[in-house]
């Protein structure tokens, strides 16, 4: 039986500079499971990312390799297929949520623009939909937050928002790019948890980041990248506690020293 | 909102203190005295009595102050005095021309409106094609070329060749359609280029980014979205445009004998009329301060977050 998302041989080349960003790599994630991949940043995490969104400009780069979803090749899918996938069944969570939606429309219509591409919602229903999903992603007052625009809202808030848009398409694949960078620790703790939940209701999480400490709190398993490679798979709990690549162990001490300078200087 | 209308209207208040100050300067120093050009205007061997006795009548013999507020008054009676170039009440001359160049400017910004915005959506759309590489070529000359220069082509090859067009103004709406294009290529030329470079700054935002990882289309990304956050640069330059277009009517107006305030404003400066350039200057000022403040509004209207970002709604 086939994975959710099977990755083959997938990689990237920036076309100007003729450079390789991700190196034919391979990996698979099943529903109601996670994926957190970790590297330095310019590893080619968010490349990989990108190009499993349809992101990537084919100008820009070449991309080659499958990005296989439900055993189909997304690389060969028309721009209209894509449409109906991403955003729905794909959604994506991307890096800084505080620049993620159009700053001079409401929440409210950002998100009914949303769901009325991907779920057939009588026009009636929609703003329930939609007021339902941000309450469920921890927004209490969904009705001022529906009738905000982004600017009005704190990068937490904002995070709430772009995990509602999952919440409320009932995405299959959840892809989110270091969705906990721009986050204090109390929204980082309460994105993670988010994560875990969506995790739990059967929907698949991959997430990238370089943040060791968001990738214990989420667990399942890890992928550490480095200049475009997998050097290093396996279940969260295991890498982290007895990681087997020299790279891995340097990355975690890294983390281990910056955590310790935090903890010290706060 | 309302706080913010009220704190602009009055920070316009010392500009246009400054500008009407600035402009009677102008009047009191331009060494031309308007009492005897207006006595030698009836006799030629006016007496220095007969020309006192005029400055007596027109209010002239006060102080700089005092003459000061008498001509300033005249924005709210509607009294600005006796023009020396046309020897009629200058707010007759100014209901009589200003509406011709409001006309004029109207149109030429309604072609603004109607060419500069859909080629710049197109160049946007089809960034470094064929069509876009020729727009920029076009759109460089076009605002390389003298507009006096456009007028006269515009002339000869429509009006003279084709017959399209009378050399002499028509009446009613077809007599501003040479002036106002030839006014406005320029103008339609600069906007393209800044709105399209508004445009593809927009578009290479992380909200435009996620607009695609949400599924919309491309077009409708840069109608819905794209194009409300990109018009802000565009809609502060056309109102500066609006300012500069009613200058440059004057150049207009010439090459077309069009007679509009442009026109009676180089008369009034050519004949040393000060009262009446000064009173034209300072209403040419309120209307780019004017048109400041709509686009301001406007902006504001459009993107929210431009009155988040200066915590003063």
């Amino acid at each position: 039986m086939s994975k959710l998302i099977e990755i083959k041989q997938l990689e990237i080349i920036i076309k100007k500079e003729q450079h390789t960003v991700v190196r034919k790599i391979d990996f698979s994630l099943d529903k109601g499971k996670s994926l957190i991949i970790l590297g330095q940043s310019g590893c080619g995490k968010t490349m990989t990312c990108h190009s499993m969104m349809g992101l990537l400009d084919p100008k820009k780069f070449s991309i080659s390799g499958g990005i296989f979803y439900n055993g189909t090749d997304l690389l060969t899918l028309s721009a209209k297929e894509k449409r109906k996938l991403y955003g729905g069944e794909i959604a994506f969570i991307p890096q800084n949520p505080m620049t993620a939606l159009d700053p001079s429309m409401k929440i409210g219509k950002q998100m009914l623009e949303t769901l009325s591409l991907h779920i057939d919602v009588s026009k009636n229903e929609r703003k329930n939909a939609v007021l339902n999903a941000l309450k469920k992603s921890g927004l209490g007052d969904a009705e001022r937050v529906y009738h905000s625009f982004p600017f009005e809202l704190s990068g937490g808030m904002l995070q709430r928002v772009l995990i509602a848009m999952v919440l409320m398409v009932n995405a299959r694949l959840v892809i989110a790019d270091e969705p906990t960078t721009a986050l204090d620790v109390v929204h980082r703790n309460e994105t993670i948890e988010a994560f875990r939940q969506l995790r739990e209701s059967g929907t698949a999480v991959l997430m990238v980041t370089h943040d060791f400490a968001a990738a214990v709190q989420l667990g399942g398993d890890i992928m550490i990248m480095n200049e475009g490679e997998i050097i290093e798979t396996g279940k969260a709990s295991e890498i982290l506690t007895a990681p087997n690549h020299s790279y891995t162990r340097s990355l975690i001490e890294a983390s281990v020293l910056t955590a310790n300078i935090r903890e010290v200087s706060e | 909102m309302k706080r913010y209308i009220i704190k602009r209207a009055i920070s316009f208040i010392p500009v246009l203190i400054g500008v009407s100050i600035l402009c009677f300067l102008l009047i009191a120093f331009s060494g031309k005295d308007p009492a005897e050009v207006i006595a030698r205007h009836g006799d030629m061997n006016a007496t220095p009595e007969l020309i006192e006795q005029v400055r007596v009548e027109m209010g002239l013999d006060g102080s700089l102050p005092e003459r000061y507020l008498k001509w300033i008054s005249g924005f709210f009676t509607g009294d600005f005095g006796l023009s020396i170039t046309s020897y009629r009440l200058i707010s007759e001359d100014i209901a009589e021309y200003f509406p011709i160049t409001a006309g004029l400017v109207g149109m030429s910004l309604l072609w603004t409106l109607v060419l500069s915005i859909p080629f710049a959506l197109l160049c946007a759309r089809f960034k470094n094609s064929i069509f876009d590489h020729l727009t920029r070529g076009i759109t460089i000359f076009g605002m390389c070329i003298p507009t006096f220069w456009l007028g006269f082509m515009l002339l000869i090859v429509l009006a003279v060749q084709m017959n399209w067009f009378t050399v002499l103004p028509e009446p009613g709406i077809k007599g501003y359609i040479l002036p106002s294009l030839a006014l406005s290529i320029p103008t339609i030329c600069g906007i393209i280029r800044l709105f399209r470079s508004s445009l593809l700054s927009e578009l290479s935002c992380d909200y435009v980014r996620y607009a695609k990882a949400r599924g919309l289309s491309s077009t409708r990304i840069l109608l819905c979205h794209v194009f409300r956050n990109a018009l802000p640069p565009i809609v502060t330059v056309f109102c500066q445009y609006l300012g500069t277009l009613i200058v440059g009517s004057a150049v207009m107006e010439a090459v077309f004998s069009i007679e509009g305030i442009g026109s009676y404003l180089i008369s009034a400066v050519l004949s040393a009329d000060s009262t009446s350039a000064a009173t034209c200057i300072v209403i040419i000022a309120v209307v780019f301060i004017a048109a400041n403040f709509v686009g301001d509004m406007i902006n504001r209207f459009l993107c929210p977050w431009i009155a988040g970002e200066h915590n003063d709604t």
